[in-house]
């Protein structure tokens, strides 16, 4: 019995050797099996979950990146071989368009304030309402983009009715008022700017928050001026209707009182 | 005021029952007072574990359908001071009973015992719901087969989702030569894919089968390894931090002096 106790380490030793050279312990296989199959099971618990996280990923990803989401993909693999083995690892594909000028302006006041460690900076007011600025005039430009091209649709749906040049001209004129209340409130955003960071006396962090709320109130009263506008051009659409309704019957009975 | 354990699993025939019972009089040995509760309604076998099938008068779904009173089903075991058992019925399903009937036995219990021993179906459905329903405290058998581990960990997920966050883990029926040969998981495997604390190590052991075939837990027998494995487990369950005892781990020269003069005070982690 004590012989057999004292040699059967070293039988253990030399099976296991052996089978390893094989094809290795079934219990690591059990294991390795069971890590994937768990995960699987435990993402499959809430699949929802998956998705919400993706979701986030994406939306912190985007305030600093452009990102393609139609291609991008988020999974769970068996991953990464730490010191500890193998572990799960969250795996993402994320294909990048471009990277924000928020992104290249975060980077270029990091280095700056490496050099000036010693003064603690605030970003440059007169700096930080341009990028306002420009953010409104993108807006606005998208605003009007979408404005005037459906207007040009619908403009050249009614020459094909009735072709009349008023319409056009209204139309027009429609336009040139969008296109007017943008420049205006990009010119109302410049000076308020412009004022405030004159007031050198003010300290840097009231002259930002000035800034936003004043870029906040702007884009209000722009926002409202617009909805002005397009119910006004949404009038003269439907008088235009009418009266091309009323062409159109006209030309009916006509054609009828002929026949 | 009592603790209500459930002892549960996902997959059948890890030993659900045989923990329970066992558990169950290791408890009353250290002198608690036991109920244990089969809720396996249509499948019972906690009765004939515990050697008590010729003495079931009601059942759990007399109770809940008040044919009688609880006291009036409740089995006193002669044996064991302080140990009862609340069979399942054998006639009905598990819908026979719901979680809120549930909740009210395991209250009721819980004045006059200081442990209520839960003994849960295999599976997923309502039986495990009920089973649950009432507990303080979970604890899952699984043994260190993948099967076994994949049901205990969605066991443990579902856990996890109710009011049960913390539950501990019974590794059951661990064959000792075969985790020295690599051809088993051992505990800290285990441990390491479910990420939940182990309570409890029970090696595999003959001794359940003969001792079960009598009608007697095997914590009554001192020489059975499985029976001194769920002694140390009821130990932990009172709250003593004793380490896990790991059949088939392999023992350093220096642990054997250092146990040999009592010096291992050393927690086990797993």
């Amino acid at each position: 019995m004590e012989l057999k106790e004292v040699f059967e380490p070293i039988v253990n030793f030399l099976k296991n050797f052996q089978r390893k050279q094989k094809d290795g312990l079934s219990k690591d296989k059990a294991k390795e099996r069971l890590q994937l199959v768990l995960m699987q099971d435990r993402a499959s618990v809430s699949p929802d979950f998956f998705e919400m996280m993706k979701k986030e990923i994406i939306e912190v990803i985007k305030k600093y990146i452009e990102i393609d989401e139609e291609t991008l993909e988020v999974q769970l693999t068996r991953g990464f071989e730490g010191e500890d083995g193998t572990g799960p690892a969250l795996y993402a594909n994320i294909p990048i368009k471009n990277i924000k000028p928020v992104a290249r302006k975060i980077q270029v006041e990091e280095k700056e304030n490496e050099e000036e460690a010693t003064t603690e900076e605030e970003p440059d007011p007169k700096e930080l309402a341009d990028t306002i600025i420009e953010e409104i005039k993108d807006v606005a430009e998208k605003k009007l983009d979408k404005k005037s091209n459906k207007k040009n649709k619908k403009a050249e749906k009614v020459d094909k009715k009735e072709s009349t040049e008023e319409t056009k001209e209204e139309v027009k004129e429609n336009i040139d008022k969008v296109e007017e209340v943008a420049k205006e409130v990009t010119e109302e955003v410049k000076e308020t700017v412009e004022e405030i960071a004159e007031n050198a006396e003010d300290t840097t962090e009231e002259i930002v928050e000035e800034v936003v709320e004043t870029t906040e109130t702007t884009k209000t009263t722009f926002k409202e001026k617009l909805t002005g506008v397009k119910e006004g051009f949404a009038n003269t659409f439907t008088k235009v209707k009418g009266s091309a309704k009323e062409g159109f019957e006209k030309i009916k009975s006509k054609v009828k009182a002929k026949n | 005021m009592g603790e209500v354990i459930v002892i549960t699993s996902g997959k059948g025939g890890v030993g659900k029952t045989t923990s329970a019972a066992n558990l169950g009089t290791a408890l009353t040995m250290m002198n608690k007072k036991v109920a244990l509760v089969d809720t396996d309604i249509g499948l019972r076998n906690l009765d004939v574990v515990m050697g008590l099938e010729n003495r079931i008068v009601y059942d759990i779904v007399d109770v809940v359908e008040e044919n009688c009173k609880l006291k009036q089903a409740l089995i006193k075991d002669r044996r064991y001071e302080g140990l009862y058992l609340l069979p399942a019925a054998q006639t009905r399903d598990k819908n026979a009973v719901n979680e809120e009937q549930m909740k009210k036995i395991c209250e009721e219990l819980k004045m006059e015992y200081d442990y209520v021993i839960i003994d849960c179906p295999a599976g997923i459905e309502q039986g495990f719901k009920n089973a649950i329903a009432g507990a303080d405290r979970a604890l899952v058998v699984t043994t260190p087969e993948v099967s076994a581990v994949r049901d205990a960990d969605r066991i443990v997920g579902l856990l996890q989702a109710s009011d049960l966050p913390k539950p501990q883990l019974i590794l059951n029926r661990i064959r000792t030569k075969m985790v020295k040969e690599g051809q088993m998981m051992d505990a800290q495997d285990i441990v390491d894919l479910l990420s939940i604390n182990l309570i409890g190590a029970i090696p595999d052991d003959d001794n359940v089968i003969i001792q079960t075939n009598k009608g007697e837990p095997s914590v009554t027998n001192p020489k059975s390894l499985s029976g001194k494995a769920y002694m140390e487990t009821a130990k932990r369950i009172l709250g003593s931090d004793i380490p896990v005892t790991i059949p088939g781990k392999k023992e350093g020269f220096f642990e054997k002096i250092k146990k040999m003069f009592g010096g291992n005070k050393e927690k086990a982690r797993v």
